[in-house]
């Protein structure tokens, strides 16, 4: 969508045919039902439940990745591998935070894209 | 056992968002009936009384109920009851492991949920629909072949017992 943006809607914009309702209609259900899952992953690893810590990771990817989250995708991907293994356990907490981050980031664009439609 | 029917698909998702999406996305190219489930056993019960020809079958199926049947399982289930089901696997995962596993088991493909994942389900049923068609010209032509061949092998035994008989002989018109 922008040029050093995190979202890229190049997907959407084929899926739909390039039809605004149906565009904004996939980007306010993200905007919906990502915040929780982020919350959820929050959860997850304050309880040291790495199973379903990795099981709400795979959930996220692809609707991250239909928005063009490219670089989100690839970081929830890493959260999904290090909680299912059981590896880098140390560093899973600050991932989180960083995935949360770049999500709030990712969303306010979706947003100001909205807006414009 | 009802025929499999062509023209029916379930998708299987715990997912709804993501089934509304392939939903909308295969009616854009195909006349077909979609069936949505959000779960395995759901739709296991209703494949019996609608035999779809593909089914597109989500990996993890427990997001909402923990004790949900996975899409492996509910995999064998459909194809050890019919198991002239095109069953389509789909995960977020790409992980050959996981794509071999579920292919041992009978799916006929295993397609990545990503962006690129929506052509791949759509080349797909295009396979399955060559597939199936060349399935059944086959069998029109081992019919045919079969039918032909006893045809002739018909007529050759009655120009036996013609001869045996002394109805016909070898001087034709005398």
């Amino acid at each position: 969508m922008t040029e050093n943006g995190l979202v890229d809607l190049s997907f959407l914009k084929i899926y739909s045919g390039n039809n605004p309702d149906t565009i904004k209609k996939l980007i306010a259900s993200f905007l919906e039902k990502t915040p929780p899952l982020v919350q959820q992953l929050e959860t997850e690893i304050a309880s040291r439940d790495y199973d379903r810590l990795s099981r709400t990771a795979h959930s996220m990817k692809p609707p991250v990745s239909y928005m063009g989250m490219k670089l989100i995708t690839e970081k929830i991907a890493a959260i999904e591998d290090a909680a299912r293994a059981k590896t880098r356990l140390e560093i899973l907490p600050a991932m989180i935070a960083e995935v949360k981050i770049l999500i709030d980031k990712a969303s306010d664009e979706l947003k100001s894209y909205m807006s414009q439609l | 056992m009802p025929k499999l029917q062509i023209k029916n698909i379930f998708l299987v998702d715990d997912d709804p968002q993501h089934n509304e999406m392939l939903r909308e996305y295969l009616r854009q190219h195909y006349k077909v009936n979609i069936y949505p489930f959000t779960s395995g056993e759901e739709a296991v019960k209703r494949i019996g009384e609608l035999r779809p020809a593909y089914v597109i079958l989500d990996y993890y199926l427990d997001r909402e109920d923990k004790n949900a049947k996975n899409g492996l399982e509910i995999l064998k289930m459909i194809k050890k009851e019919y198991p002239d089901t095109y069953i389509v696997m789909l995960s977020g995962q790409d992980k050959i492991d996981v794509a071999v596993d579920t292919m041992k088991f009978g799916a006929y493909d295993y397609v990545v949920k990503n962006p690129s994942g929506f052509i791949r389900v759509d080349t797909i049923m295009r396979n399955i629909r060559e597939n199936m068609k060349l399935r059944f010209y086959a069998r029109a032509y081992r019919f045919t072949t079969f039918f032909l061949g006893g045809f002739i092998i018909a007529i050759i035994i009655a120009a036996v017992v013609l001869r045996m008989l002394g109805i016909s002989t070898d001087n034709v018109g005398w």
